[in-house]
């Protein structure tokens, strides 16, 4: 069976660490986000991003 | 870098191992970092006069697809939440902001069609990131489209101008 593989990609001086937690539920997190929706309604994307 | 495993052999592109040898150059006084499997979340140790302090970068998705938001903050030692407020002084800001900038790459590079917009907590820090930006925008500009918000529309990054918020995509 052919096997294939990509490995995630780091650069030097960075380790995986599977007991980091997750912020996405923190305050500040929380309110960044609201900050950069608001950016998104008022002013939107630069043209042609995607 | 890009290594793929088949048929047993490794192979790489050299294209992208030029580009990296530049990052690390750029980036080559930061701290080490660990991240999360999902390159989402990371964590250092900034270490100066005023002791080791937990500093935390998060990508969290925003509304629209493929933006994300830019979190970055010292861990409260007490309640474990994250405050972009607090100004550590720990003479270390250069080193930290290449920290957080090499964040920046190995996200992108595991989410190449991620938009990444930032804001800072205050006047002060948006401008520290103008600064960090400008100082770099050569090695940057490699890699990225990097976009600067006046409040009204986004322009291509110049220097010298005030921006309320930063837009990074990575070149593809």
């Amino acid at each position: 069976m052919k096997t294939k593989k990509k490995p995630r990609k780091l650069l030097k001086g960075f380790t995986v660490d599977p007991t980091i937690k997750n912020y996405d539920d923190d305050p500040l997190v929380k309110k960044k986000i609201e900050k950069v929706n608001h950016i998104l309604k008022t002013v939107g994307l630069p043209k042609g991003i995607y | 870098m890009d290594y793929i495993l088949e048929k047993g052999v490794f192979t790489y592109d050299f294209k992208d191992v030029v580009l990296t040898l530049a990052v690390d150059n750029m980036l080559d006084n930061k701290y080490k970092v660990k991240n999360k499997p999902d390159f989402q979340s990371f964590e250092f140790t900034s270490e100066g006069p005023k002791g080791a302090i937990t500093k935390i970068i998060h990508y969290s998705k925003v509304g629209l697809k493929d933006v994300y938001n830019l979190s970055f903050g010292d861990m409260s030692d007490e309640t474990g939440k994250l405050d972009d407020l607090s100004v550590t002084n720990n003479g270390d800001s250069r080193k930290v902001l290449a920290t957080v900038a090499a964040t920046l790459y190995v996200f992108t590079n595991n989410y190449p069609e991620a938009i990444v917009i930032a804001t800072g907590s205050t006047p002060s820090r948006i401008r520290l990131y103008r600064i960090l930006i400008a100082n770099n925008l050569e090695v940057i500009e490699q890699s990225f489209f990097i976009f600067g918000s006046t409040g009204i529309h986004w322009e291509l990054f110049r220097k010298n101008i005030n921006y309320e918020a930063f837009l990074v995509k990575k070149k593809i």
